[in-house]
């Protein structure tokens, strides 16, 4: 039973039709490794194994589909979202899902932890049982009904949401036990085809603290020109915001104006010409100034940028300059990424390898080529040969059962035309006793190949 | 215990690998098509759900009537038709669109292509083809146009 084992995983990779090969490194992410994704006719199978941080960690997953189930079977990280709030975790073990045209429903089952992911490999570490379903479905009348129940290691949710929509207007509520803690939310929205207004109330919950924030804003658009204002109150941090933009051709233009605990500007000028894009930024937050540009080039091939900005980090609360450099190149089924952000770099690149077997896909012939090249395939004793196989001008076609074969063509070019004894579908060893090396498009005199059985 | 665990968990993988291996087939689409005459358009659409490439061969026919009420087909008279492809190899899981011209010389007509999918190359035993047929109806009207073609061939087995 083990080497039927063995011999059944081992035959995965010889019914690939494509394998992907990813490997990289980065001291932004602290991590060296590499995966490989098998596709195969029905199932995807990943595997990754790298150090993140010190840490030796990996991953392995399969995914298909059974009786319009999609299963996953391996390591997974999932989100399952309910109305306003949603989980993630990382699960070692099944997920079972199925989308419909008005229900979703998924289960999962295994060990739950946290995910190390990089664009190059992802590794799980599982610490906890966990298990729990999601499912959501979609009444008449513009009534969405939806619920999360999970427990993974010692977090607990049981989330509820409900939401009705009507012409322009949505109002939607969830509440229930978000990671152990309660959690309700409330929101309206209208929403016109220029203009929306929302107003919610919300219990947000980071790290173990909860503070309720209640949110009012407007949008509106008109043609190129953007405009958005809100402002939000809690205990802790009140705030304002506004801000607009306008798109106008080429050019492109925003303004962002924070409220909150000081003042802070944005603003930011874009220019797409061509594949070329240049981009200029000023940020002004407590009295000081800065400035900031970038560019980058972008076609099938090549695409590399330079950006000196500003971002915000959500786990400092600060504002910090980064210069961003990022170099992406193609040669043929290969990519290779190379970046840098304040000297922390990445590097990594991947590899599509095709097997014989062919791609999965779609082969559209729309027009009928008026110049046609056919013939007939007989035997030594004038016997019609069916499924032969003729190479004319590079396509392969087949003959039926009167041995007849037809390919059409746009130019009266002349063809070659090549007999393929090893891909005849009738059965038996075949040789080529007579047939001509090239035909013309649109020559009215049929082709007369002669082929015999050994 | 350990072993008798290993042993069922390997056979539910190989019973998944054998279904998954059995669940695949050919398709042909649409199976019937009602056009406008006499001069019709349109698209078949073969399928190899496979994870082998096959060849496929399209061979145009005649729907006939039959004394036994029983549909069968010969060769085809009465329309002009074109095929963008008489043959094709088809790839795992590859789908081709296939364009036709017909030109009928009169109406009602009906004419079946049958899409014959061939296993690659054996150099002893049997070929093994399986048929599928996509019927096209040309009228006057498009509308209720197979029922009254089949109707007029002594076919129509409906109510």
């Amino acid at each position: 039973m083990k080497r039927l084992l063995l011999s059944l995983f081992l035959a995965s990779p010889a019914l690939c039709q494509t394998i992907e090969v990813q490997g990289g490194a980065s001291s932004l992410y602290q991590a060296q490794g590499g995966g490989i994704v098998l596709y195969e006719p029905g199932f995807t199978t990943t595997a990754s194994v790298g150090i993140f941080q010190g840490r030796l960690v990996g991953s392995a997953a399969t995914q298909f589909d059974f009786r319009g189930w999609t299963i996953d079977a391996g390591d997974k990280q999932l989100f399952f979202t309910s109305g306003a709030a949603g989980i993630g975790t990382a699960n070692r073990g099944l997920l079972v899902s199925r989308k419909g045209k008005r229900s979703e429903v998924a289960f999962f089952l295994g060990a739950v932890g946290r995910a190390s992911t990089t664009p190059f490999f992802s590794g799980t570490q599982a610490f906890s049982f966990g298990s729990g379903f999601t499912f959501q479905h979609t009444f008449k009348r513009g009534f969405v009904f939806g619920t999360i129940a999970a427990t993974a290691g010692n977090r607990h949710t049981a989330l509820q949401d409900a939401s009705w929509k009507w012409r322009a207007l949505k109002l939607s509520e969830t509440a229930g036990l978000l990671e152990n803690r309660t959690f309700a939310n409330g929101q309206g929205l209208i929403q016109f085809r220029h203009f929306a207004a929302t107003i919610s109330r919300t219990n947000y919950i980071f790290q173990n603290q909860s503070a309720g924030v209640t949110n009012e804003g407007f949008a509106a658009l008109l043609g190129p020109l953007d405009l958005h204002a809100s402002t939000f109150q809690s205990k802790g941090a009140p705030g304002e915001t506004a801000g607009g933009s306008l798109r106008f051709g080429f050019l492109s233009v925003r303004a962002d104006e924070f409220w909150q605990q000081g003042h802070t500007f944005s603003g930011s000028l874009n220019q797409h010409v061509g594949r070329f894009r240049i981009s200029q930024y000023i940020n002004r937050s407590n009295g000081q100034t800065t400035f900031s540009a970038g560019g980058g080039f972008q076609s099938n091939w090549l695409s590399a940028s330079v950006d000196h900005t500003v971002l915000y980090s959500l786990f400092t609360g600060k504002f910090q300059n980064a210069t961003v450099v990022t170099l992406s190149f193609r040669v043929h089924d290969a990519t290779v990424n190379l970046g840098t952000v304040n000297r922390k770099w990445t590097a990594y690149g991947g590899e599509y390898i095709q097997t014989g077997l062919q791609l999965a896909g779609e082969n559209r012939h729309a027009g009928i080529s008026g110049h046609i090249v056919n013939g007939f395939v007989r035997d030594e004793k004038g016997v019609p040969v069916e499924g032969a196989a003729v190479e004319i001008g590079g396509r392969l076609v087949f003959s039926d059962s009167d041995g007849y074969f037809e390919a059409r063509f746009r130019k009266t070019k002349p063809v070659a035309v090549r007999i393929r004894p090893e891909d005849f579908t009738a059965p038996g060893t075949w040789k080529l006793l007579a047939a001509p090396f090239a035909a013309t498009p649109g020559d009215s005199q049929a082709i007369s190949v002669v082929v015999a059985r050994y | 215990m350990k072993r008798i665990l290993f042993n069922i968990i390997a056979l539910i993988i190989v019973l998944f690998v054998v279904l998954a291996a059995a669940a695949v087939a050919q398709t042909i689409s649409p199976i019937t098509q009602e056009a406008k005459g006499p001069h019709a358009r349109g698209e078949i659409t073969v399928t190899n759900q496979g994870v082998v490439p096959l060849a496929v061969v399209l061979e145009p026919a005649s729907l006939l009537s039959a004394a036994n009420g029983k549909p069968t087909y010969g060769p085809l008279r009465g329309v002009a038709l074109k095929l963008s492809e008489q043959s094709a190899r088809l790839g795992p899981k590859q789908t081709r669109t296939i364009s036709y011209d017909a030109k009928c010389d009169q109406l009602p007509c009906a004419f079946t292509v049958f899409a014959k999918f061939m296993q690659g190359h054996t150099a002893q035993g049997i070929a093994v083809a399986v048929h599928l047929p996509s019927s096209v109806y040309v009228c006057e009207k498009k509308k209720g146009c197979r029922e009254s073609t089949l109707r007029g061939l002594g076919l129509w087995q409906g109510k």
